[in-house]
């Protein structure tokens, strides 16, 4: 059954009552229970990785863990290692980043960089594949949010597009993130936090109406506008649809989605670490750096939880990641070093460690969030990771810019029918694209037929991943 | 003028033979003949106080005798800024404010990249809800009657264009829900209501149908012409002007650019849109290593490109000089720091004006931002700098290096060499030999410039040698730039990047009919800024749209 069909089925016999929806979710997830939601979830996190910290010893069902991929042990029985994976970066342009953050989640070849940013910042040709599934899948459908984007860093080298964004509504139309919990709170939650029913429902129904000009205006402008510019008013019309969707939904109340009160606005750091230096800098981020993703993935478990959104793509930092992190560089750890800079220097010793050290890091927190995905309990007794697909990707392969043997992990459980506790490779036979892992993953959410990139961009879905 | 590019032209012929392939592009194109005007009498119109505007006949679509609009009839999207910029327009200054609005020194220069989606609808509705929350307008209304008045005024200036009776009516609708709480909230949610809408995010570009052209009408001029100057929507003289139609006439729309020229904040605005076209935000993207260059501090950069924004507004609107003179000046503002990377004294107050060496500095291009921009962060850019020197006189664009030659370019930028070496390495190889012959050439000349943009004769106790760039046709940086600044290129480059950014048509060449059109043979060296903005804004290819299917 159509989880939000039998919400939506439920609410209306309690028509009329002032209750909440997500406390509506458990009544009627008690009254029928429905099935919960099948979800997708994109964690990304920069600079790819260090090779002989990453591969588990072995292949198959038979393998041991790596250093870095240690402390997802907790996780091991939900957990696909991919190998022989390379982005589909032939004949495309852009720098290695730029042109991997782009890649990953499009998969279809770049033509054109945005004009300064360093001139290595390549434009997308088209949706993402987070878009895409949200597009085509009922089964990732009918929340109020369509999608979310999230993002724990702002920093680039330039003002570039391309390391910032991994979500694209289509070609050139990044998907922005949020970068401050409180946005995403206050996305989520609108003014629910300090209101009436009554004044939300006042509110929501003011805001429609701003909408609904919006709707008018488009109409009498496409009567006006040449062929060429419709395109632009389909998807104008698209986005104020889906806004207004969010203007449908019930209301959540923050707190029965197990968040107790809006996050605070934590100030960043603005400094970008140059090239050639040490790459020692005087603040250490990691702390606040850490702050922002625990609420962020805080936001996203209760955005789950009440089935705010099914979709969901999380980045860490973009590609060039400033972010500087203490305790980790082995000489001294008194001193704070940044993080993608650090990369570009020679391949000592203390590189590749504190390399590795940061990939832990960031193994670390996403393992304690999953771990949290994994204890909380759904409508049916099924725990949340159960029913949600997290690749666990980055845009390069390591430091050296390259878009071969990417190290992606999968996560998942029963609900998404996910062939964990292996590590996958495609048999000696070479390396296959990203799009036919994509692919693979189109299956989980109802699509058997989906296609990713230009033919020759994928071959076909990955088989071995899902049961 | 005829003898000025004579003797530049005979410099090209000394390296002509350097183009090749792919690259093959003029240093200075050849000049087409001058367009024939339409043969019909223009029409003259009689405006509403009596008096009359000149209204020229279209170019007719398909003769190929005269210049046809290059771009087609559209709705235009209103950049970021834009948006912020028309948004204040409407509110107030401070209607909106936040770290993360964007920020004029980091405008693109092309739109091109800005596409439709929800995230860039949810933005600007979030917008309009914020600065009409935090800053309702000013009306005095209490009842529907008074609001619906206020409500046309300001829609239509929204808008940018006359309102009509269906708009409104469609517009009382969002009121009247919202004054259920108070009149005052219910002009707030219409305000709201009308600055997220596709109305106040598009600008129309679409006219009607003339002589198989299409004519932009007044209001749609007026817009084009303030977008093109400030960023923002037309100002109250300027709605006045497409209300009674005189902006139909070129004559008025050259007053009206002369007028706007003269406010401060749209010559800032112009300054910043030469900055964007020549890519100076990237300064704030440079980086140096700090144990090579220690003062290279955020500070710094701020000066630098301080210092650039206010010599070019000395050169174009305190002084109204030539547009060349951007090139030749060697009068600058420098702060305590930037004295020291020039070799000057302190001045007594910061960004005081100074004259510098002129036997090392020449204008925008000896400019520290610039060359430190143009600069890796341990050491210049030859390729970087050649590309910039081709980019401000319009030359042809040099396609990318083939990706098969991405590892040899990545182990020749690791290799132990110097800029000069590394060039040599280039012109040796014939796979990157043909496009770096007009690229390194004009990077090697800025070698006397080290990557802080300070002057140098050495490096590592080797003495800089930038005669040999060109066969040794220029003493040096300064005498190529001379040069350059005698030539036409530069202000057919400048008068270009007026009418792309204008147009935003990003294709647009100085060769092209339309730019040739507008100058009107105009001497480009003497061009000063506001004649040649009144040239570009009044010219045909503003007024004119090609029919679009």
């Amino acid at each position: 059954m159509n989880y939000q069909h039998s919400r939506r089925s439920f609410l209306a016999g309690v028509a009329g009552t002032a209750l909440w929806g997500s406390l509506l979710n458990k009544l009627e997830a008690q009254a029928e229970g429905a099935a919960p939601p099948k979800r997708f979830l994109v964690i990304q996190r920069p600079v790819g990785t260090v090779y002989e910290n990453w591969w588990p010893k072995g292949t198959g069902t038979n393998f041991t863990l790596s250093r870095i991929i240690t402390p997802f042990a907790p996780l091991q029985s939900r957990m696909i290692v991919m190998r022989d994976l390379k982005l589909p970066f032939d004949g495309s342009v852009g720098g290695g980043h730029e042109r991997g953050s782009v890649l990953l989640l499009t998969g279809q070849r770049t033509k054109q960089l945005y004009p300064g940013n360093g001139g290595d910042d390549p434009m997308a040709a088209g949706p993402s594949v987070d878009q895409l599934f949200v597009r085509q899948s009922p089964a990732l459908q009918g929340t109020a949010i369509a999608s979310l984007q999230l993002s724990c860093d702002n920093r680039a080298d330039t003002p570039e597009v391309s390391t910032r964004n991994i979500s694209y509504s289509g070609a050139k139309a990044p998907m922005k993130p949020y970068y401050q919990p409180k946005d995403v709170y206050q996305r989520m939650f609108g003014e629910m936090a300090s209101t009436t029913a009554a004044a939300v429902a006042k509110a929501r129904a003011e805001q429609k109406s701003v909408l609904d000009f919006a709707l008018r205006d488009l109409n009498r402008l496409r009567k006006v506008a040449p062929t060429a510019s419709r395109e632009s008013l389909e998807a104008y019309e698209a986005a104020v649809r889906e806004l207004e969707r969010e203007l449908d939904a019930e209301t959540n109340d923050p707190s029965q989605c197990g968040v107790t009160g809006e996050p605070p606005s934590i100030s960043t750091s603005s400094f970008v670490d140059p090239y050639s230096s040490s790459h020692v800098v005087s603040q250490r981020d990691d702390l606040k750096h850490e702050q922002i993703c625990k609420l962020h993935f805080a936001l996203i478990k209760a955005a789950f939880k009440c089935d705010i959104t099914r979709t969901v793509t999380f980045q860490f930092s973009p590609g060039t990641n400033h972010v500087s992190f203490g305790d980790l560089w082995p000489p001294n750890p008194q001193l704070f070093k940044v993080h993608h800079t650090t990369s570009h220097d020679p391949d000592t010793a203390d590189t590749l460690e504190f390399l590795t050290r940061v990939e832990i890091w960031y193994a670390q927190r996403v393992s304690t969030f999953l771990q949290e995905l994994a204890a909380e309990k759904e409508s049916n007794g099924s725990a949340m990771l159960d029913n949600t697909l997290v690749p666990y990707v980055t845009e390069v392969g390591a430091r050296y810019h390259n878009w071969d043997n990417m190290p992606f992990l999968l996560f998942g459980g029963p609900g998404v029918k996910i062939k964990g506790n292996q590590v996958w490779t495609n048999g000696g036979k070479g390396l296959r694209s990203t799009n036919d892992m994509w692919m693979a993953c189109a299956s989980v959410y109802g699509l058997p037929n989906f296609t990713l990139g230009d033919n020759d961009q994928h071959t076909s879905a990955i088989t071995g991943l899902f049961g | 003028m005829v003898r000025k590019r004579a003797l530049f032209l005979g410099r090209r012929e000394a390296f002509a033979l350097l183009f090749l392939g792919a690259c093959q592009g003029g240093f200075v194109d050849a000049i087409q003949p001058p367009l024939q005007a339409g043969d019909s009498p223009d029409d003259v119109i009689v405006l509403p106080d009596g008096g009359t505007a000149v209204v020229p006949k279209p170019p007719t679509a398909g003769d190929k005798s005269v210049c046809a609009p290059r771009v087609e009839s559209r709705l235009a999207l209103l950049s970021d800024l834009q948006q912020l910029t028309a948004l204040r327009a409407m509110l107030g200054e401070d209607a909106l404010t936040g770290d993360d609005l964007p920020q004029a020194q980091l405008k693109p220069f092309m739109q091109k990249g800005t596409v439709v989606n929800t995230s860039l609808v949810h933005t600007r509705n979030e917008w309009a809800r914020m600065a009409s929350e935090g800053k309702p307008p000013q009306h005095g209304c209490s009842d529907a009657g008074c609001a619906e008045k206020f409500l046309r005024t300001f829609t239509a200036r929204a808008f940018r264009r006359p309102v009509d009776d269906e708009e409104i009516k469609d517009l009382m609708e969002v009121y009247t829900l919202a004054a259920q709480v108070s009149p005052a909230h219910g002009v707030q949610r219409a305000v709201e209501a009308v600055l997220a809408a596709p109305s106040f995010a598009f600008r129309r570009e679409i006219g009607s149908s003339k002589d198989g052209v299409r004519a932009l009408d007044a209001y749609e001029l007026a817009s084009v012409l303030s977008f093109a100057v400030s960023d923002g929507p037309p100002d109250d003289e300027l709605w006045a002007a497409a209300a009674d139609g005189s902006l139909l006439d070129p004559a008025e729309r050259k007053q009206q650019v002369t007028r706007l020229l003269a406010q401060e904040s749209v010559r800032e605005t112009v300054t910043g849109t030469l900055l964007a076209a020549w890519g100076l935000g990237n300064l704030f993207g440079a980086a140096k290593d700090p144990t090579l260059f220690p003062s290279f501090t955020p500070q710094l950069m701020a000066s630098m490109y301080h210092e650039t924004e206010m010599m070019v507004s000395d050169v174009l609107w305190t002084r109204g000089a030539p547009v060349s003179e951007l090139l030749s000046t060697n009068r600058s503002f420098v702060d305590a720091p930037l004295a020291a990377l020039y070799g000057l004294p302190a001045p007594k107050a910061a960004f005081s004006p100074v004259e510098l060496p002129a036997t090392q500095r020449s204008g925008l291009l000896t400019q520290a931002s610039v060359l430190a921009m143009l600069s890796r962060s341990d050491t210049t850019s030859v390729v970087a700098r050649g590309l910039f020197v081709r980019g401000l006189l319009c030359m042809a664009k040099t396609p990318s290096p083939p990706e098969s030659l991405t590892d040899a370019i990545s182990d020749l930028l690791k290799q132990d060499l110097s800029e000069r070496e590394r060039a040599a390495v280039r012109a040796q190889n014939p796979t990157c030999g043909g496009c770096h012959a007009g690229i390194d050439p004009y990077g090697l000349l800025l070698e006397s410039y080290d990557p802080l943009g300070r002057y140098r004769t050495s490096k590592d106790d080797e003495p800089i040698e930038v005669k040999g760039a060109f066969a040794g046709t220029y003493e040096g940086a300064t005498d190529f730039i001379a040069q350059v600044a005698e030539a036409d290129d530069f202000g057919h480059c400048v008068a270009t990047r007026v009418l792309s950014y204008a147009l935003q048509d990003d294709a647009l060449a100085p060769k092209d009919c339309q730019v040739k059109e507008a100058l009107d043979g105009a001497d480009p060296t003497a061009l000063e800024m506001d004649d040649l903005m009144q040239r570009m804004l009044s010219s045909p290819s503003i007024a004119y749209r090609k029919e679009a299917p």
